[in-house]
């Protein structure tokens, strides 16, 4: 047996277990109220469950006893039969037999050797609307009599040579689940042939063929041990039975640990006004426990995402029989976990996308051998977490999105037309995938072509707060959706607008800008009648968040400076006006009330530390009642195809920063994890590095300057400007002297000669020479610098990093 | 049927009303409401009850009295309908009557204007009129505005 079996095997006792404990309640239930037709459906199912169960792992005698059981339920179910007190003495004794099987089969993993013969010709005397045949014995006794008497018994090992014929006959029997009666003769034949099969297994052989049962467990036990071993397994399985907690409950916690949170948090901002130590120490540990509490709570809303993925094998075999091709499924990850409620939302987008890979995907066979790939077509799933999200991955190894085909469709849409449709790359056209409608595939078919799919996984996707990408070549297409852990928590924003705090999820938030119409560089425009913000060569429309909550009046806006908030939502993008910009907060995320809901200006509303509500914004909702999302999507497209469709072709988002000197260096964007600016006084040193403690790990610190070609380092300042880069998982922070503004760089950057170390080329940007920087190379040197024979570096590393 | 029936009171503008006692979870001083800007005129906002998202259903707008603002000694009387919690906040708190059913009178044929929706009936008083509402009426007449 492996381990996976006896896990299943866990699992059916537990649930075993459950059943008969329902049942116990159920027959004296039914015994008051016999016309509940309700109840008996209840005790019927569970009867039936057991008997399949244990069918399933060819316990011969469990299966016969509930079959017998279910017969008798089943006629009292018909209402051919009424129920008796005899039917309801009888039955208990059965459920008592059962639950002494299991007992046994819980303690030796085995079925224990019982005579259950009279017990059995009961029930069908009953089913067949007979009365008691004959005096039972009492139950309890006389099955632990029998158990005990092992000699008596027939040998296990038999049974299990009948139970390959058993699974069969379990089989059969459920597909006829309709006509139960119809199955009894076979039953009753095989339980006489059990029965007259010759009582010659001594004790030998039950000793034998428990120890084989050892045996496949992995366990090494002679016969002689067994006692030992057997006593000490029961024992153990007695201690950890899992619990069973209603959802209700689990919420219901979850919501007091998170006003836990918010007390303990009042209770820290008053502790900081007392200067008791001993107040201090208790506040602390309940700071400490709070904590802790918190996280194991935020643990039971996880569960792994195979809960989902279980059905997918299935699916994707059912699926390639249909397309009649060939394909098989990898799951990787599977044990990654995430909040149950984003579980279910995901489910359907995950159905959607396999069906789109087998359907589109994956090429006829013989098209596959044309172009080189094995005939075997394969779809990855991949899910691991990443920066406290979800990553899931779909990839598969088919022909890819056609382009073309995409771009006619576009076209005989009137999407756009003809000339444009020829000038955009491949990332713009794969946008026209999620409109819905949207469909290239020729025939529609039963399993997709309509059009309703992408368009409705980005929705779902993006309803959890989550991002669907999708890139796709002629190898396979690799979609990758992001999904936070957990609905239930999330970072926000906290904006004043008029009196009122307002938070934006952070999902939403692309970044902050403030804008001073002294500064020419930038500006404030009307396109439109739209209000419209030039960002980095973007025009990016406005909304006045006091505007569109009617907390003021349009057109009220006076000249002065403006804290614009870049928000994206469903692919608009825009700029919300807020009076003040206050800071991040992680916040628990409660549900509108109904009365508010018609509104979809505000996605929830959370309590914060002093106890008030705030509400959290609705990004979407507030494009669409602004009419972004209508009147701008189209408008901005053009523009987006206008000048920055240039930019995402040829051009790289570049990070502008400085050394001391005044150089203008630049780092790329992707390279930059975030930015950070901590205090001399934090640096400590671990062997020859310079770090920082960040959260539970450290930083390294690598300073620039030292690597670059010509470059001076930077005075003792007291605060350090860092650039966060991970590099092989791990964040190295990059010491520069200031960080400027976010500029574009052409792909194509003059390489001077001789190369510059330190550095990969440098353009020309408002007759300013940027140089970008080699970040591979650096680093390379750094790790370097104590082998390579660079004196020069070395003593500078001493004076320079202050320890 | 029981010949008596309990409520508490209270002032809403001019008016005199009472729910019965046994709907309502507590009454509180001092709430701190946070405005739902765009809302329905009736809703004052929301607030916070031992970590609930409460409703607060600004009374007089719901009476259709004059408006005015809030004060400190304003109270919310918090009540529980559908799974989800309310607070009607009103000026101030009278006291708890138990009264006798034979005084009350369902609410005249002529009774016209907003409370007709939600006042269930009438209980002469001693110079005054009380109006038994119904909170449920209160609270379900906001979503179909």
């Amino acid at each position: 047996m492996t381990d996976d079996d006896a896990e299943l095997l866990d699992d059916f006792l537990l649930e075993a277990r459950e059943i008969m404990d329902k049942l116990d309640l159920d027959f004296v239930q039914l015994e008051k109220s016999p016309d509940d037709d309700k109840l008996l459906g209840n005790i019927f199912r569970g009867m039936h469950t057991l008997k399949g169960s244990s069918g399933f792992f060819s316990f011969k005698k469990l299966e016969q006893l509930s079959h017998a059981g279910e017969s008798l339920l089943s006629k009292l179910r018909d209402k051919s039969l009424r129920l008796s007190p005899e039917m309801v003495t009888i039955l208990l004794k059965t459920l008592d037999a059962l639950r002494h099987i299991i007992d046994e089969i819980e303690a030796n993993r085995v079925e224990p050797v019982t005579d259950d013969e009279l017990l059995l010709v009961n029930l069908r005397s009953l089913t067949d609307g007979g009365g008691l045949l004959d005096e039972l014995p009492l139950s309890e006794e006389g099955i632990d009599a029998h158990s005990e008497d092992a000699a008596s018994g027939r040998g296990v090992a038999i049974e299990n040579e009948n139970s390959q014929h058993n699974i069969a006959k379990s089989g059969n029997r459920g597909d006829a689940e309709s006509n139960e009666v119809s199955g009894e003769d076979t039953e009753v034949q095989s339980v006489v042939g059990d029965s007259e099969s010759p009582g010659n297994a001594a004790t030998v052989t039950t000793d034998t063929s428990v120890a084989d049962h050892q045996d496949l467990v992995g366990a090494v036990a002679s016969p002689n041990e067994i006692d030992a071993e057997e006593s000490g397994t029961s024992t153990s399985k007695e201690v950890a039975p899992p619990v069973k907690v209603s959802v209700e409950l689990l919420d219901t916690l979850m919501n007091l640990v998170s006003e836990m949170v918010l007390a303990r948090n009042r209770l820290l901002s008053y502790a900081s006004e007392v200067t008791d130590p001993k107040f201090a120490g208790v506040v602390r540990n309940v700071d400490f426990i709070t904590l802790e509490l918190q996280e194991r709570m935020m643990k039971t809303r996880m569960s792994p995402i195979s809960q989902v993925w279980n059905k997918f094998p299935r699916l994707v075999r059912d699926l390639s029989q249909e397309c009649q091709k060939r394909v098989e499924l990898i799951q990787i990850g599977a044990e990654t976990e995430l909040d149950r409620t984003l579980l279910e939302t995901i489910k359907d987008p995950l159905i959607h996308i396999i069906r789109n890979c087998v359907d589109h995907g994956i090429e006829e066979e013989k098209d596959r051998v044309a172009s080189g790939k094995v005939p075997v077509g394969s779809v990855t799933l991949q899910a691991k977490h990443e920066n406290g999200m979800v990553v899931i991955q779909i990839a598969d190894d088919g022909g890819g999105i056609n382009f073309d085909r995409v771009r006619a469709k576009a076209i005989q849409r009137g999407l756009i037309d003809a000339q444009k449709a020829s000038r955009m790359s491949a990332e713009e056209l794969l946008e026209f995938i999620y409109l819905p409608g949207f469909s290239t595939k020729e025939a529609i078919t039963n399993l997709s072509g309509r059009g309703v799919g992408m368009d409705v996984v980005k929705t779902n996707i993006q309803n959890i707060g989550g991002s669907v990408e999708v890139t796709s070549t002629s190898a396979g297409t690799n979609l990758r959706l992001k999904i936070p852990l957990t609905l239930a928590i999330m970072p926000a924003l906290f904006v004043r607008c008029e009196k009122e705090r307002f938070a934006i999820p952070q999902n939403n938030l692309l970044e902050m800008v403030r804008y001073n119409p002294d500064d020419e560089s930038e500006g404030l425009e009307y396109l439109y009648g739209t209000p419209v913000f030039r960002l980095r060569e973007r025009l990016i429309p406005l909304v006045f968040l006091s505007q569109e909550l009617e907390l003021r009046a349009a057109d009220s806006w006076s000249g002065k400076s403006l804290n614009i908030a870049v928000v994206q939502s469903s692919g608009v993008r825009f700029g919300l006006i807020v009076d003040e910009v206050l800071y991040m907060q992680e916040v628990v995320v409660k549900p509108i009330p109904s009365l508010l809901r018609g509104k979809s200006t505000y996605g929830g509303a959370t309590i914060l530390g002093d106890g008030r509500v705030a509400l959290i914004l609705d990004i979407e909702g507030i494009a669409r009642s602004s009419g972004l999302s209508g009147k701008i999507k189209e408008y901005q497209k053009q523009e987006d195809n206008d000048s920055l469709g240039k930019s995402s072709d040829a051009e790289h988002a570049m990070l502008l920063f400085d050394l001391e000197d005044g150089d203008r260096l630049a780092i790329p964007v992707n390279q930059v994890e975030r930015l950070e600016n901590i205090s001399r006084t934090k640096i400590q040193t671990s062997g020859t590095e310079a770090v920082i403690p960040y959260g539970d790990g450290i930083i390294k610190l690598v300073w620039i300057a030292n690597y670059i070609e010509g470059s001076s380092h930077a005075r003792m300042a007291d605060s350090l400007s860092i650039i966060v880069h991970y590099s092989h998982g791990l964040p190295i922070g990059l010491v520069v002297n200031q960080i400027h503004d976010i500029v574009y760089v052409p792909d194509q950057l003059n390489i001077l000669s001789p190369p510059q170390r330190g550095l990969l080329g440098c353009a020309i940007i408002d007759d300013q020479v940027i140089n970008v920087i080699d970040v591979d190379g650096i680093l390379g040197a750094h790790n370097n610098r104590n082998s390579i024979n660079t004196p020069s570096l070395t003593s500078n590393m001493i004076i320079e990093e202050p320890l | 049927m029981s010949s008596s029936e309990i409520l508490s009171t209270f002032h809403v503008g001019d008016y005199y009303c009472g729910i019965h006692t046994k709907e309502v979870i507590e009454l509180t001083k001092g709430i701190e409401v946070t405005p739902v800007p765009l809302a329905p005129k009736s809703i004052l906002g929301l607030l916070n009850l031992r970590g609930q998202i409460v409703t607060a259903i600004d009374m007089r707008a719901r009476l259709k009295c004059e408006q005015k603002e809030h004060s400190t000694d304003s109270i919310g009387i918090f009540y529980k309908y559908g799974g989800s919690f309310y607070s009607f906040v009103v000026d101030n708190v009278n006291e708890i009557l138990e009264l006798d059913r034979q005084d009350f009178e369902p609410p005249p044929s002529n009774l016209m204007g907003p409370e007709v929706d939600f006042v269930t009936g009438v209980y002469k008083m001693p110079g005054r009129l009380l109006l038994v509402l119904s909170p449920q009426k209160l609270i379900t007449g906001i979503s179909h505005n």
